[in-house]
């Protein structure tokens, strides 16, 4: 028997033990960052200090009522609460409260819920937390308001507006001689696009961006990205507008009437996850180029990385703009369902009501065009189906709600005019869960729901689908809308149109179904519209007219293998591009069509990334005026067409006197080489022993061969002469 | 009758020749045979039998006495070229690319390629000494290279050869200064020169390189005049006798071809003007990339013979012969 000692085996522990004298190379913050993240620290109570100020002065003989009064407000938070109303030599309050709370979640909310409230008319409370104490400072005694300034005028900003051909402009990235190159170019109907500056080298130039560029929503400014910030250009120099410094950004958008911008650059320590950078996600006013607030994304989300872009939605007015609230999370630290919306409010930078929107299990939520009115779309549970719901804003009345079973996924598509908002489901009849982890859904129907707006309780008709939904557009200001259903080898394009007082959505034609079609898109003046095969080998575009009661395909065109498909601000003109992001071995460049599909002109260029047409502000005719215009359209289109026909006769003239230019530059060289080799006719007759092959063939010299090939022949008996016959 | 598609080769056109008369038809492959053809109705004449590997190149004398080829066996050949038969072997340390007749017929000027320690050459040799015409002796003019030189051509009578490389460079020689080379051109194109071919009226030289663009140059000091841009590489290109025209081919590579479609490929030939640079046709008809392309001396007709094996034909519409240039 081996007798075990057991105290020796753990004095044998001591050989793990660290030589005397070691010094551990690692650092614990290295070991074990999450685990010291939780180490509870000495301001920890600082934190669960919230500091009251706002609160009234009163004399020593009313402060015990006051305690009374303040702790029936702390206790409606947290009944856990202390309070301390610290007093003047005399005994009366100095306007501060302090109050403590059993954790920091618990003072976190009771700030939120103590911020700003109103105690009484005249008194309104501030709450801060304590720790936040430490970052206020003391007014600099120098500081001095600062001097305004000056308004930084580029010239007008809609000076491509007034155009007198009204030609829209449209700009590119691609590379020019291999150097990234941003250019601005007039769209002239029949002819090479024209740069669309003068000169021409305000508005082509190399590394305008290090990005990307875009457009304003209006039109008026473009947008660059750089290492620092974002700069705007407007005005017909293109100068510079406006300067936004952003280190490192990378995804900017406009608000929609392009008042404000919403810049986004990553957090840049990725190592440390908990905490984004507190102002990462900007929000600039463009005119002043004033910062208005900046967010921290990972208090918006609570996750490292923002889920989409653009993050926030604005209202039509710009009055609100919201994003999904962050998921809360359960005790075991597992995110739950999202279930609002944070709206905020322009005029403060705050939340509406310093309220979340609550919306249980919202997925997507998208503003009404022309109204504040949300739609959101919250999914379906095991126990509670999914609902499609219109909300009014900042009232949080809901207008409407249909609640829809078995849904598996879903869009919400406003109409432009912001009458009409449709829903697309697929629903399913059968859910099993397969051992991947992954959903499967047997027995699946296609729906589309319509909301009508403006019709008394919001209208909902239901049109069922024959065939697995693609792709949805509405008319933009009309009736009309056209569903893509099908699959990938056959797609077919369904144009619906709504009666006054229809119950259902009247299907006015179904066109012939193409390969691979994946989008439609009506035009923006609506009447036309265009069916897309995006990144398809293909690559057709399908133009139709709906302006008549049936729909009817005008032609279809083929950009083999483009990858964008865009209509110009009016309506009358469509581009197709192939571009970086598109297909591997595609080749880069545009085509633009008329509405009709006819193409009127392509263009390649060298690892195109961007076309974006500009855009244009909405007009501000009042509408007797716009319907002067119409009711004149016959007169001033004629003038447009003899506009037209001039410009194509001066600009063949103009092109004739290039060419003849070139030509006259080229025959210069051609006729100083024709003598050099004149001069050689001796030689060259000598090196030929004699023969001059200078001079026309002689045919003479040729031998006229003549073969004849029977190419079939048949058998017939030879007639019997006439002599025989007598015979 | 026309357009008139030859099937006589089992493998890749390398190269079509028309002669001086335009009545008979040249073509090379990578099958070993060049093969002859009446230009008339496509029928073939015969082949010259000999190579053992692929025929980059062949030429015709001005006469059509006499053919030379180049080919991956290692060797350059002269042949008799109505009776087929093989008048003498230049063997090569290294595949031969490119062969020319000179203004006379006299010369033939051929480049080999670098390979391994050996240089890439550029050697012209006088076919009327039968000294010269054998690698046992030096030829008559020799230079070497340290990049492979695909293409030559005799640019000045027999004086001067023009030689395309790989690189993109070309240069121009004179034969009476052997020294070093009298006019560079290193800027007009990017990669490879996969074609020189000389204007029929001798003025200019036509360039195609894989950089997408095919170049007009002069022949005397060997300037970019003019350049024409396709979306695809362009592996020949050449002029028109008559008119102000120049015609591309090429197309995506034989190796990327399987990957794309055939109107993605662009495997037309695309029909330039050459002063003004534009394009303005382009006929269809390979479902490879062509290779090489002639055009006939009268200028209503095109050869071209492509990566797929076909030799095309292509005879002109009166559309062709209608089209004017307003200037």
């Amino acid at each position: 028997m081996v007798e075990i000692d057991i105290n020796k085996e753990i004095d044998d522990d001591s050989q793990f033990l660290d030589p005397q004298g070691y010094v551990d190379s690692i650092t614990d913050e290295e070991l074990v960052p999450d685990v010291l993240h939780q180490k509870p620290t000495l301001d920890e109570f600082e934190d669960c200090c919230v500091v009251v100020t706002g609160i009234p002065a009163i004399g020593a003989e009313r402060i015990s009522k006051l305690q009374a009064v303040l702790t029936k407000v702390i206790e409606k938070i947290d009944k856990r609460a202390k309070l301390f109303v610290p007093t003047n030599p005399e005994g009366g309050s100095v306007g501060v409260l302090f109050t403590e709370w059993p954790d920091k979640e618990v003072a976190e909310f009771a700030v939120a819920g103590l911020e700003g409230y109103a105690l009484d008319k005249n008194h309104t409370f501030s709450a801060k937390l304590f720790s936040e104490m430490r970052n206020m400072k003391t007014v600099d005694p120098d500081w001095k308001t600062p001097e305004k300034t000056a308004y930084n005028d580029v010239g007008d900003l809609w000076w491509w507006m007034q155009n007198d051909r009204c030609r829209d402009q449209f700009a590119v990235q691609y590379d020019k001689i291999g150097v990234p190159t941003v250019s601005v170019y007039w769209h002239m109907k029949g002819h090479e696009p024209e740069i669309a500056g003068d000169p021409a080298s305000v508005a082509e130039r190399a590394n305008w961006t290090e990005s990307v560029f875009t457009w304003s929503p209006y039109g008026s400014y473009m947008a660059t990205i750089h290492q620092r910030g974002v700069a705007l250009w407007g005005g017909p120099k293109y100068a510079r507008f406006q300067r936004f410094a952003h280190d490192a950004v990378q995804f900017i958008d406009f608000s929609p009437c392009e008042t404000y911008l919403v810049t986004y650059a990553a957090p840049q320590d990725r190592g440390r996850w908990w905490e984004g950078e507190e102002d990462c996600l900007r929000v600039w006013d463009v005119r002043t180029g004033e910062l208005k607030k900046s967010f921290s994304p990972f208090a918006l989300t609570k996750r490292p990385q923002l889920p989409c872009w653009p993050f926030f939605k604005w209202s039509f007015d710009e009055k609100f703009f919201a994003c999904l609230k962050a998921p809360e999370k359960d005790k075991l630290e597992k995110e739950k369902k999202i279930d609002g919306i944070s709206v905020f409010e322009t005029s403060t930078f705050n939340l509406v009501d310093r309220r979340h929107v609550l919306v249980e299990n919202i997925k997507q939520f998208e503003w009404s065009p022309t109204q504040n009115v949300l739609a959101y779309y919250s999914e379906c549970t095991d126990t509670l189906p999914a609902e499609f719901g219109l909300m009014q804003v900042p009232q949080q009345t809901k207008l409407r709600t249909a609640r829809i079973h078995n849904v598996a996924e879903a869009q919400m598509f406003w109409q432009k005019s912001g009458r009409r908002l449709a829903a697309y489901t697929m629903r399913y009849n059968k859910k099993t869960l397969k051992e991947s982890g992954e959903l499967k859904y047997g027995g699946c129907s296609y729906h589309v729901e319509i909301f009508e707006i403006d019709k008394k309780d919001v209208s909902l008709m239901n049109l069922p689908l024959p065939e697995p939904f693609i792709n949805f557009g509405w008319e933009p200001q009309g009736d009309k809308f056209c569903v893509l259903t099908g699959n990938q080898a056959k797609a077919t394009p369904l144009v619906f149109k709504l009666e006054a007082n229809g119950h259902a959505p009247k299907l006015m034609s179904k066109l012939d179904a193409g390969v691979q079609f994946n989008e439609v898109m009506f035009a923006p003046q609506g009447g036309w519209l265009a069916v897309l095969a995006r990144l398809s080998t293909g690559g057709n575009v399908m133009f139709v007219d709906t302006t008549l009661s049936e729909a009817k395909r005008t032609n279809v065109v083929e950009h083999p293998q483009f990858n964008k498909g865009y209509w110009d601000p009016t309506g009358r003109y469509f581009v197709t591009c192939s571009t970086v992001g598109g297909r591997a071995g595609a080749d880069h460049g545009f085509r633009i069509y008329t509405f009709q599909g006819r193409e009127l002109c392509r263009k390649n260029m060298d690892r195109l990334s961007q076309f974006k047409w500009r855009p244009r502000p909405p007009a501000k005719l009042s509408e007797q005026k716009l319907k002067e215009i119409k009711k004149n359209l016959k007169k001033t289109s004629a003038r447009f067409i003899k506009q037209d026909d001039e410009e194509k006769c001066r600009a063949s003239q103009e092109v004739v006197e290039k060419r003849r230019k070139i030509m006259n530059t080229f025959n210069a060289v051609r006729n100083k080489n024709a003598a050099v080799m004149t001069s050689t006719r001796d030689k060259r007759i000598g090196l030929r022993g004699g023969v001059d092959t200078d001079a026309e063939l002689n045919t003479d010299d040729f031998v006229e061969e003549e073969i004849t090939i029977a190419l079939s022949t048949t058998k017939t008996p030879a007639p019997l002469s006439e002599e025989d016959e007598a015979d | 009758m026309r357009p008139l598609s030859l099937k006589g080769h089992e493998r890749a056109l390398t190269r079509v020749r028309f002669n001086r008369e335009g009545d008979l038809l040249f073509s090379a492959a990578k099958d070993k045979k060049p093969c002859v053809w009446y230009t008339e109705n496509g029928e073939r004449i015969g082949s010259y039998d000999g190579h053992n590997g692929a025929v980059w190149d062949i030429d015709v004398s001005w006469d059509t006495s006499s053919l030379v080829s180049a080919a991956a066996d290692n060797s350059v050949k002269l042949w008799d070229c109505e009776k087929g038969v093989c008048l003498a072997t230049i063997n090569t340390p290294t595949p031969a690319k490119s062969c020319n007749f000179s203004y006379s017929g006299n010369l033939i000027s051929y480049t080999t390629l670098k390979m391994t320690k050996n240089l890439s050459t550029l050697q012209v040799r006088d076919i009327r000494d039968p000294a010269q015409m054998s690698e046992a002796n030096e030829p008559a003019f020799c230079a070497q290279f340290d990049v492979s030189a695909n293409t030559s051509i005799f640019s000045n009578l027999d004086e001067e050869v023009t030689i395309g490389f790989e690189s993109g460079l070309m240069l121009q020689y004179d034969l009476r200064n052997s020294s070093t080379h009298k006019n560079a051109n290193e800027n007009t194109h990017r990669y490879s020169i996969q074609d020189l071919q000389l204007a029929p009226n001798m003025l200019f030289i036509v360039s195609a390189s894989r950089d997408k663009t095919a170049a007009l140059l002069d022949v005397n000091n060997l300037n970019r005049l003019k350049q024409y841009k396709s979306e695809r590489p362009v592996n020949s290109a050449c002029a028109s006798p008559n008119r102000d025209h120049i015609c591309l081919g090429g197309g995506e590579d034989a190796m990327t071809v399987t990957q794309t479609s055939v109107s993605a490929g662009h495997f037309e030939a695309k029909i330039y003007h050459m002063v003004f640079e534009e394009e303005f046709a382009r006929f269809k008809g390979h479902f490879g990339p062509i290779n090489s392309m002639a055009w006939h001396p009268a200028g209503d007709i095109i050869a071209t013979g492509g990566e797929d094996g076909y030799v095309r034909v292509q005879e002109f519409d009166n559309d062709y012969s209608e089209f004017k240039y307003d200037f």
